[in-house]
């Protein structure tokens, strides 16, 4: 489903940060890339969205869209969301004046529209989100309010979830989805993820700590350090960077 | 054309020849006098044409002769002041003057310190701004003292210090400096009390300076007490550095007329400042508080609250600029000013401003002006309340939340006080 | 205004300012000046009675006695106002014309080119135009349906020669001569502009507009607008205004006097895209506005609605004086500014009536290098009982050059009042964008949807056909500073 080679990528007029990543994610997979702080993970989350901070120098990405494979690069991040890729964002943005129900009702039928699905109306797309929202335990009450604005950290990305949720991408990038949440929103998150996965969709994960694997059971984990993937493995790695941390690593990059 | 601007009358250059000679002042201070006064007599006082002075007239006081206050004073003891604590470290102004006898906190050994005209150089980093009260002070200025608080210092007791109006002779100008300089990483509690023992009206005119080291942490209390004949046109700056905090809290409960411009500058990054206000006034008292928030550097904070109660014929102005400037990224400002008028020909203005020059801030501002809820009266009245006890109880309980803004019980209860003797002067 | 039209032919300079271009007609100008002769001339040019050269020589003797005010937030070198020209007009309308007809097909060309029919048969069924060319009216739509409900809606100079004791008792009765330095100018040397009568008991059938359009050089425009509404009478009217695109300035000064009875309801909306001046800051058309209105009469209604999005600078606050008692005055406003322009607008709410309501929603939106600022003022006097204001000002800032300033004015003289103000800032980021675009939202999408969150509130008291090119003209230039 995503075919990413030798991609190597910097911060527009800056240093490169991935110099060479290879990874194919199957549909129906769960992949977790685990690293050290500024080992490039969250850039190489970014890039997969078109994040416009990067440029990428060299290598290609494709995204397979209903069995057709296509240069996920060259698509503008509007047009990636279309094709099926999510990100949920480390830091998720707020967006003052627009509410959570105003905000996603036009990305979703923005998405129908290019899956020439019908469009929703406003009162069925609610009883959708509500639906949605219970199953993540948020307030209804916070679909009303402006998207992300004076949400808890654990509240923001819990809204991460439920656009998620909403959205149905078949190919789930989380970015650190896991980082300053406590146990229970952890839990939710954790649970809104194994909800949504199915055969035909896949989830890449980006962490630092292994607690989230707790909850998600990846089938690969991948080991990051400087702009590389040092090392593959099950999800057995991950305990293995639990006890030992990231250094004895190092010696076999 | 409108007059913008009216000339000082002869008695101030008269005093101030006087004073002039009579003062043994460091080279630095006599030339910023003699710079302030020949400013003060090329611009006059302004007049409500001027922008800033639209709602507060000062005008008037240019016509009058000051005086300088000597002669016949009331006798001081402090002991009787109804703000005093033995423990405390006092230090206490008279009429402008430093009284060292009256200020053992001075020889405590817990604070460093010195006289105004000891210092080698001017401890204030900006010129005199043009502004008529900063003018007035620079060219008047008798007297004042700078105390410092060590860096690394957690002062345990107060520090108060007392300017005390006690000249009884009318029209004193009164000019005291008070500079508080906290080294990196203190800690103290400062009350700057301004009170009359004189029932005799005096032009009060303090400067009071606060600069707040990195990391340190200071809650600084003005307390306006004068009679209400008196005039005070006051200037504050309080300047922050890397990390520091300062809550600062006035209390306008006193004087006919009091105009305070007070200004916060946030110098570096991370530092905090909270302004918070109160004031009661009645009969034809006129009160006007200038504020402005400069957030010059990343990341700093800014709160702001004031409150204010106007019976009577009183007129309440407040003014409140919080400024970003371009680089000050990640600025988080907020205001808020409530007003609630207790009688008819009780006036409010409002004037909130946000400057803003950078798109990273968070910046909003809230103000209402209003009177009690009748509703909440009638509750009150229906519990068996008489309704004066009842709008007094509920004005108080409008401006409460600010009496307990610094954590200092001793503050709280010394403003509850002031606030009884207002209440119990309408009944 | 609601027909899209061809402009592929035309002028463009930037792809947001599709109106900047300039008509080839034969004009009829004065010379370059200001003084008691230019005076008489333009009053003697338009046919005016008496009265009305009598006010403007007073207007001019007091302006002639005033240095130009400088208190705003907006920065431009002194004006010269001897350096402009305060009389332009087609050749081809030497003499009035009342149905459009009867219009020069150059100036029918210009007006469809903006949108504007003026032809019986194109012209647009919702909505009477008057449409306004530098300093003359040149035809208005509509009228003879309008008198069969005894509706005036003429040139202003018709309605001073076919409706003197309407002009003469309400004109400078809102905004005197003398109120202020543009005032008085205005008041001296206006040209045109439109004049609306709705009487007693009748509800305009349909929305009023003026378009206006400078198009000569040097040229400033001083147009002036009354709108009465008699005793439960409502109206609601739509200006609309362009300019060429040009290097140099240009100056509009214009005045507004709304006059409203009892239960009358006047609804005034504004969509304002003069030329705004290029990147650099160069040319664009300063807009200083004198817009007052009166509710004079017992449960009265004045409504304002303004979409600022063009001009150099925009120096404006169209204000309600509350006299009646129950009167109810309200202010929407959006203000974006761009590239190097600067806005000081905002308005007055003078609250005199008892129970009288004010509303206040302003939106500024400020990109680029480019100055927004909201001034107003809210008075509540001695006597106005249970006065109740709301205030609402926020700031958007899109680009980290761009400057907000918020000024409110609170002045509270009666304890029964409630004031309420609040403001706000927040930005457009470019990470806020591509969130919205992870999303699945296209630019344009995501920055509609952003610019309609922020403004929604005014947008939804434009009349319906006027929101739609308001937030088409707001979103384009906005794309442009964003992208």
């Amino acid at each position: 489903m995503l075919r990413i080679k030798k991609l190597k990528a910097r911060v527009k007029d800056g240093p490169e940060i991935l110099h060479g990543i290879t990874l194919t994610v199957n549909a129906g997979e769960i992949h977790a890339i685990m690293g050290p702080n500024g080992s490039g993970k969250s850039t190489l989350a970014r890039i997969l969205a078109g994040h416009p901070d990067y440029e990428v120098t060299g290598g290609d990405v494709h995204f397979q869209v209903n069995g057709e494979w296509q240069d996920l690069l060259g698509m503008e991040p509007h047009e990636r969301a279309k094709a099926g890729v999510f990100l949920a964002f480390q830091y998720p943005v707020d967006v003052a004046g627009v509410s959570n129900v105003t905000f996603l009702l036009a990305a979703y039928n923005a998405i129908r529209r290019a899956r020439k699905e019908p469009e929703a109306d406003a009162f069925e797309f609610r009883e959708l989100l509500v639906e949605k929202a219970a199953l993540i335990d948020l307030d209804p009450s916070y679909l009303d309010r402006a998207v992300n604005l004076d949400f808890s950290g654990g509240e923001k990305k819990r809204n991460e979830i439920l656009q998620m949720a909403v959205l149905e991408p078949t190919l789930a990038v989380l970015d650190e989805t896991d980082s300053g949440l406590d146990v229970d929103s952890l839990r939710i998150v954790a649970e809104g993820v194994n909800r949504l996965h199915a055969a035909h969709r896949a989830v890449l994960m980006i962490t630092h700590y292994q607690r989230m694997l707790n909850y998600i059971t990846p089938q690969f984990v991948h080991i990051m350090m400087d702009g590389r993937l040092v090392r593959s493995g099950d999800a057995q790695l991950a305990h293995e960077v639990e006890n030992r941390g990231y250094d004895w690593l190092k010696e076999t990059a | 054309m409108k007059t913008r601007f009216v000339g000082l009358g002869e008695g101030y250059a008269a005093l101030f020849n006087a004073q002039r000679g009579g003062v043994l002042d460091p080279p630095w201070l006599a030339g910023r006098r003699d710079d302030a006064f020949a400013r003060l007599q090329q611009s006059g006082l302004p007049t409500r044409h001027v922008e800033e002075w639209k709602y507060t007239d000062i005008s008037f006081l240019a016509g009058q002769t000051p005086a300088a206050p000597v002669g016949d004073a009331v006798a001081v003891d402090p002991a009787r002041l109804p703000m005093w604590h033995e423990d405390d470290l006092n230090i206490v102004l008279v009429d402008g003057r430093l009284q060292q006898e009256l200020s053992p906190a001075l020889e405590s050994g817990l604070l460093e310190w010195a006289r105004l005209g000891d210092l080698g150089k001017n401890p204030e980093t900006t010129p005199v701004a043009a502004h008529p009260a900063a003018l007035l002070h620079a060219a008047f200025v008798h007297d004042g003292v700078l105390v410092r608080i060590p860096a690394n210092a957690q002062l345990a007791r107060r520090v108060h210090i007392l300017l005390l109006h006690a000249s009884l002779t009318p029209h004193a100008l009164l000019a005291p400096w008070v500079a508080i300089f906290a080294g990196a990483n203190s800690q103290a509690r400062v009350v700057i009390t301004a009170y009359s023992l004189s029932d005799a009206a005096c032009l009060h005119l303090p400067r009071v300076m606060v600069s707040a080291d990195s990391e340190s942490n200071l809650a600084i209390s003005q307390a306006q007490l004068l009679n209400t004949q008196s005039w005070q046109l006051a200037t504050s700056r309080v300047e922050l550095q890397r990390d520091a905090h300062v809550a600062h809290l006035e209390a306008g409960l006193g004087a006919a007329l009091a105009r305070h411009d007070l200004t916060a500058v946030l110098l570096e990054s991370g530092a905090r400042v909270e302004l918070n206000g109160l004031y009661a006034l009645d009969g034809k008292r006129h009160a006007d508080f200038h504020t402005l928030i400069e957030h010059r550097q990343p990341n700093c904070s800014s709160r702001q609250v004031y409150k204010g109660i106007l019976a009577g014929k009183a007129a309440g102005v407040f003014n409140g600029a919080v400024r970003v400037f371009p680089g000050a990224s990640g600025t988080d400002g907020y205001q808020l000013n409530k007003a609630l008028l207790m009688s008819r020909e009780a006036q409010m203005f409002s004037k909130p401003e946000l400057l803003i020059d950078n798109d990273d801030v968070k910046c909003s501002h809230g103000a209402t002006i209003g009177q009690i809820n009748p509703q909440e009266l009638f509750y009150l009245q229906s519990r068996g309340i008489p309704e004066a006890q009842a709008r007094h109880m509920l004005a108080r309980g409008f401006v409460e939340d600010i009496m307990f803004q610094q954590g200092d019980d001793r503050l709280r209860a010394d403003l509850d006080g002031a606030l009884d003797r207002y209440f119990a002067a309408h009944e | 205004m609601a027909n899209k039209i061809q402009t592929e032919q035309l002028q463009q300079r930037g792809r947001e300012y599709k109106y900047g271009f300039e008509t080839v007609i034969e004009q009829d100008t004065f010379p370059k000046g200001l003084n008691e002769d230019i005076v008489r001339a333009i009053s003697q040019r338009k046919g005016e009675p008496d009265y009305l050269l009598e006010f403007r020589l007073k207007a001019y003797r007091w302006w002639a006695q005033q240095p130009a005010p400088t208190w705003a937030a907006v920065e431009f070198p002194p004006i010269d106002f001897q350096d402009i020209r305060y009389f332009s007009a087609p050749k081809s309308m030497a003499r009035p014309v009342n149905e459009a007809g009867e219009v020069d097909p150059i100036l029918v060309r210009t007006f469809q080119r903006l949108g504007i029919p003026l032809r019986e048969q194109e012209r647009l069924t919702g909505v009477a135009v008057d449409a306004v060319f530098d300093s003359v009216s040149v035809g208005t739509t509509h009228q003879k349906m309008l008198a069969e409900h005894g509706i005036i809606f003429c040139s202003f100079s018709e309605a001073a020669r076919n409706h003197p004791e309407l002009v003469q008792k309400y004109l400078g009765s809102v905004v005197p001569p003398t109120d202020n330095f543009y005032a008085a100018l205005n008041s001296a040397v206006f040209s045109d502009g439109s004049f609306v009568y709705i009487p007693k008991g009748v509800k305009c059938p349909i929305d009023l507009s003026t378009y206006f359009r400078i198009n000569a050089r040097e040229t400033g425009q001083f147009e002036r607008t009354l709108i009465i509404a008699d005793v439960g009478a409502e109206v609601s009217y739509v200006e609309g205004c362009t300019a060429p695109a040009r290097p140099e300035n240009q100056l509009h000064a214009a005045i507004v006097e709304l006059i409203a009875l009892d239960d009358a309801t006047i609804k005034y909306s504004t969509v304002q895209n003069w030329y705004g001046g290029d990147a650099a800051g160069r040319g664009g058309i300063y807009n200083f506005v004198v817009k007052r209105g009166r509710c004079a009469g017992k449960r009265s209604k004045i409504s304002w609605t303004q979409v600022e999005a063009g001009a150099a600078i925009t120096w404006k606050y169209p204000s309600v004086v509350l006299l009646g008692d129950d009167s109810v005055g309200e202010f929407y406003s959006v203000a974006l500014t761009n590239n190097q322009m600067q806005a000081d607008t905002g308005t007055k709410m003078i609250h005199i009536g008892k129970n009288t309501r004010s509303t206040i929603v302003a939106k500024g939106i400020s990109c680029d290098q480019s100055k927004n600022s909201y001034r107003g003022l809210v008075r509540i006097a001695p006597g106005a009982e249970n006065a109740r204001n709301y205030s609402q000002c926020d700031s958007m800032l899109v680009g980290d050059k761009a400057a907000a300033n918020t000024f409110p004015y609170l002045e509270v003289s009666n304890p029964s009042a409630i004031v309420e103000h609040e403001a706000t800032t927040s930005r457009i980021s470019a990470e806020q964008l591509f969130y919205l675009q992870s999303r699945g939202l296209d630019t344009e999408a995501a920055v509609s949807l952003l610019v309609n969150g922020f403004c929604k509130d005014v947008f939804k008291t434009l009349p319906l056909e006027y929101m739609v090119e308001a937030v088409n003209m707001l979103e384009l230039k906005l794309e442009h500073s964003i992208g």
